[in-house]
C-alpha cells in the first residue's frame, strides 16, 4: 500500500511538479482508499466463507469501521512516504522512492504484525484470568459475547492493539529506522573505510544491548510470574 | 548470452552463495505464525516470509545505501548484516515487551527443557496446553543470527548484480531525485525477487514455524538449502543475462 | 497462519482448463494488443493482466486450500518473486516474442521449485509441480501486462527506463501480488465458493489497472492515463456489484445491526 502511495506520489512530483508535501498526502490519500476496498472484500468474504456458522454480516461494523481503517492506513501509509522521500532527497539513499516505500511496508507489516497484535488473541477473547498467570490452552474459545455495554466482538479486542500494541509498533519500526540511520549518519562511510567500519561495531554493540535487555526481562518475568506447573522430578527425588 | 555468463561466473557464485545464505538464514529466525499471535507458541508472531523479507529488505537498504558510497564488499556485507540485525532485535525486544508486560507471560519455550545458552529450566514456565511463549535468550540469539545471515545474503545478491551491471557498462551512482535510476532499480528489483522466492522455500521446509537454532526442526535445513542452490541457479543465469543485456540500449 | 483449509481438493464451478485457457491466451492477447495499438489503448495490456491475475488467484485457490502451512500470502509472494525474474528475462532477451519466452521461463522456473517442493522438502502435495508453473505463468503476464500498461509498449528499454528505473516495478509487485493471493486469503473459510473468489480477483485486478494507469501518465499523456483509469474504474465497479451479489446469495445473513443469533437458531 505504501507502494501505492509512493507510486502516486513520485507521478504527482515529476509530471505535475507539484509541492512534494501535497503529493505525499495525495498519494497517501488514494493509498488508504485502495487499502478499504481490501479490507471490505477481506470482512465481508471471511465472514461468507463460513456461512455454516451462521454469523451475519454486519454491515454498521463496515460502515463505522472502514473509515476508522482508512483513517490509520492514511497516517501509516504518509509516515512512510515521509521517511521515505527523506532518505531518498535528503540522504541520497540509491534505491527510488517506490522501492523504499515498498521496503518499509513489507518491513512495518512485519514489525506490526509480530508486535502489535500479538495481544489480540489473548485479550478479551479468555475471560477472567489473572494477570501473569500464563495463557491456558483451556481458557481458548470461551469467547465474550457481552461487553458491560451492549454486545462485544472480534472487532472490539482491537481496542488493547489500538492502545498499547500500536504505539509500540511505531516505537519498533521508529527504533528500526532510527537506529539504522543513525549509525551511518554518526560514522559517515563516505569519510573513509576506517568510519564505515565503526559504523558496523556501533550497529553490534546496539544489537548485543537489546539481546542483554531481553535477558534480563526475562528473568523478571520468570521471578514475578513464577513456574506454573510442580517440578514433578524434584518431588520425585524429594 | 553465453559470454555474458562466462564472463560473470564470479557474480554468479556470489548470487548463488546469497541465495543459500537466504535460505539458511531463514531457519534461524525464531516464527511462530498465528499460534504465537495469541501467545501460544514461542516466537515472532507473523509469517516467517514476512519477516524474512522485513529483516532482509531493511538489511537491502542498508547495504545499498553502504553501496552508493563505497565498493569495499566486506564492508556492504557487514553493513547489510547489521541491518537486518538491527531490524529483528528490535522487533524482537518489542515482542518481548508485549508479551511479558501486555500478555503477562514468561518467556519459555516448549522444545527442549532448558535453554542452551542460560540454561534455565523451560517446561516449568510453559503454560498448559500451549508449546510455550515469548521469546527466550536462545531464540533471540537464534533470530540475530538468522537477521545477519539474511542480510549478507541480501546484500551479496545485490552487490553482484550491480557488479554484472558495471561490467556491462553501465554506471551506478546515487541520485537525488525521486525517479532513481536504471541499473539500481533493476538489480534491487531481481534481489529482492530472489529474495523472495529463497525466503519462500525454506518456510514451506519448516511448516512455517520454528524456534531457532535448539528445534528439531532446525535439522532438517540441508534440504531447504539443496532445493534453494538449485533454484538460485536458475535464477542467477536468468538474472545475470537480463542484467548484462542493460549494456545494450 | 495455518487456517489454510484442511485438506483435500478445491472443488466447483470452472473447471480449471477452462481458466487456464482464458489466463494465458487472455493475458498474452492483451499483452500483445497493449503493444502494438498506439499507446492510448494501453489499457489491452490491463486487461491481460487481469486475466492472468483471475487465473492466479484460481491456481492459489487450488493449491492453497492443501494447506501450504505458511499461509497464503507466501505462495503470492513466491509467485511474484518468480515473475519479475522470469518477466525480466524474457523482455531482455525475446525481442518481439519476449512475453512468450517470459512465459516459458518462468514455467521452468515454477516446475522446478514445484518439484523440488515434492520431491527434496516432501511437502506431498499432489498438484504442487502444475500448480506451481500455472502461479509462475501467472505472475510473469500479470506484471508484463501492468508493464505495458505503464511503458505503452514492452521493449526492454522502455520497460526498463519507464517502469523499472522510476521504482514502479516495486508498485507492481506489490499490486499484482496482492491481486494473486488476496482472493483466496480473503475468502478462506469451509464455505469459499470459485466464483464469488474470482470476483474478487477481478476487482483487485482492476484496481491495479487503475493504479497502473495513473502511473502512465507521466509517460504516455493524461488521455491515455485517463482512459486507462476509466477502463479499470468500469471494470472495477463490475466487479464488486458482482462480488456484492456472490455476498448476499453466499452468507448467512447481511443485516444492518442485530444481535448474534440465539443458542435455538444455530441448533
Amino acid at each position: 500500500m505504501c507502494s501505492v502511495g509512493a507510486a502516486i506520489a513520485t507521478v504527482l512530483i515529476s509530471e505535475f511538479t507539484l509541492s512534494p508535501l501535497f503529493a505525499l498526502v495525495f498519494g497517501a490519500i488514494i493509498a488508504a482508499c485502495v487499502h478499504a476496498t481490501f479490507a471490505v472484500t477481506s470482512t465481508m468474504g471471511r465472514c461468507a466463507s463460513q456461512k455454516r456458522f451462521k454469523q451475519p454480516i454486519y454491515l454498521d461494523m463496515i460502515r463505522s469501521h472502514t473509515p476508522v481503517i482508512m483513517g490509520y492506513s492514511f497516517i501509516t501509509t504518509f509516515c512512510i512516504l515521509v521517511v521515505s522521500y527523506l532518505m531518498t532527497v535528503v540522504l541520497g539513499h540509491p534505491f527510488p522512492l517506490t522501492m523504499l516505500a515498498f521496503i518499509w511496508g513489507i518491513t512495518v507489516g512485519a514489525i506490526g504484525s509480530s508486535t502489535g497484535d500479538v495481544h489480540y488473541g489473548a485479550e478479551r477473547e479468555f475471560q477472567q484470568f489473572e494477570f501473569g498467570s500464563g495463557l491456558n490452552a483451556s481458557n481458548s474459545g470461551n469467547i465474550v459475547r457481552y461487553a458491560e455495554s451492549g454486545l462485544r466482538n472480534g472487532y472490539d479486542n482491537s481496542w488493547f492493539c489500538a492502545k498499547f500494541g500500536g504505539p509500540v509498533t511505531g516505537i519498533a519500526f521508529g527504533m528500526t529506522v532510527f537506529l539504522g540511520s543513525w549509525i551511518t549518519t554518526v560514522f559517515d562511510p563516505a569519510r573513509g573505510l576506517a568510519q564505515g567500519w565503526y559504523s558496523v561495531i556501533a550497529g553490534v554493540i546496539i544489537v548485543l544491548i537489546l539481546i542483554i535487555w531481553n535477558w534480563k526481562i526475562e528473568v523478571k518475568a520468570r521471578s514475578d510470574f513464577g513456574p506454573y506447573k510442580e517440578d514433578k522430578s524434584e518431588e520425585a527425588s524429594a | 548470452m553465453i559470454d555474458a555468463l562466462t564472463a560473470n561466473i564470479l557474480s554468479m557464485v556470489y548470487i548463488i552463495i546469497g541465495g543459500v545464505l537466504i535460505s539458511w538464514s531463514v531457519h534461524f529466525v525464531p516464527v511462530g505464525g498465528a499460534p504465537a499471535a495469541m501467545a501460544q507458541a514461542t516466537g515472532i508472531g507473523t509469517g516467517t516470509v514476512q519477516l524474512a523479507a522485513g529483516a532482509g529488505l531493511t538489511g537491502l537498504v542498508s547495504a545499498g545505501f553502504m553501496m552508493n558510497v563505497t565498493d569495499n564488499l566486506p564492508l556492504i556485507l557487514a553493513s547489510g548484516a547489521v541491518g537486518a540485525m538491527i531490524m529483528i532485535a528490535v522487533t524482537m525486544i518489542v515482542g518481548t515487551w508485549v508479551y511479558v508486560y501486555g500478555v503477562g507471560c514468561v518467556p519459555s519455550s516448549a522444545k527442549v527443557k532448558v535453554d542452551p545458552i542460560t540454561k534455565y529450566r523451560q517446561d516449568l514456565y510453559v503454560s498448559q496446553g500451549t508449546e510455550g511463549h515469548g521469546l527466550p535468550t536462545v531464540s533471540f540469539v537464534s533470530g540475530v543470527i538468522g537477521g545477519c545471515l539474511g542480510g549478507i545474503g541480501g546484500a551479496l545478491v545485490y552487490y553482484a548484480l550491480i557488479e554484472v551491471g558495471l561490467a556491462a557498462g553501465l554506471t551506478a551512482g546515487g541520485s537525488s531525485t525521486v525517479t532513481g535510476h536504471e541499473l539500481v532499480g533493476i538489480a534491487a528489483m531481481f534481489a529482492i525477487g530472489i529474495f523472495f522466492v529463497n525466503a519462500v522455500i525454506p518456510s514451506y521446509n519448516i511448516g512455517g514455524t520454528i524456534e531457532g537454532f535448539h528445534d528439531p526442526k532446525w535439522k532438517k535445513w540441508p534440504k531447504a538449502v539443496i532445493s534453494s542452490f538449485v533454484a538460485t541457479i536458475l535464477c542467477a543465469v536468468v538474472a545475470v543475462i537480463a542484467i548484462s543485456q542493460l549494456g545494450g540500449i | 497462519m495455518s487456517a489454510g483449509g484442511s485438506g483435500g481438493g478445491a472443488k466447483g464451478g470452472y473447471p480449471p482448463q477452462t481458466i487456464m485457457a482464458i489466463g494465458a491466451i487472455g493475458g498474452l492477447a492483451g499483452i500483445y494488443l497493449g503493444h502494438f495499438m498506439p499507446p492510448a489503448f494501453s489499457f489491452f495490456g490491463g486487461l491481460g493482466a487481469i486475466c492472468a491475475i483471475v487465473w492466479g488467484a484460481d491456481a492459489v485457490r487450488r493449491v492453497a486450500s492443501y494447506g501450504l502451512g505458511t499461509g497464503v500470502p507466501s505462495i503470492g509472494m513466491i509467485s511474484l518473486g518468480m515473475g519479475i525474474v522470469a518477466a525480466l528475462f524474457g523482455l531482455s532477451v525475446g525481442g518481439i516474442a519476449g512475453p512468450i519466452v517470459s512465459f516459458i521461463a518462468a514455467a521452468i522456473i515454477g516446475a522446478v521449485i514445484g518439484v523440488l517442493a515434492n520431491k527434496v522438502i516432501g511437502m506431498g502435495i499432489p498438484i504442487m509441480e502444475q500448480a506451481m508453473v500455472e502461479i509462475a505463468g501467472a505472475g510473469t503476464l500479470a506484471i508484463i501486462g501492468l508493464s505495458v500498461v505503464i511503458a505503452g509498449s514492452f521493449n526492454y528499454g522502455d520497460v526498463v527506463q519507464y517502469v523499472v528505473a522510476n521504482g514502479y516495478i516495486a508498485l507492481i509487485f506489490i499490486i499484482g501480488g496482492m491481486g494473486i493471493l488476496h482472493p483466496f486469503n480473503a475468502n478462506l473459510g469451509p464455505d469459499e465458493k470459485q466464483d464469488r473468489t474470482l470476483s474478487v480477483a477481478v476487482e483487485k485486478a482492476a484496481i491495479a489497472l487503475i493504479i497502473a494507469g495513473f502511473a502512465s501518465s507521466l509517460h504516455e499523456g493524461l488521455m491515455s492515463a485517463g482512459l486507462n483509469i476509466a477502463v479499470g474504474l468500469a471494470i472495477w465497479a463490475f466487479g464488486f456489484m458482482k462480488y456484492y451479489g456472490f455476498i448476499k446469495r453466499d452468507a448467512h445473513a447481511v443485516v444492518g445491526t442485530g444481535l448474534l443469533p440465539s443458542a435455538e437458531e444455530l441448533q
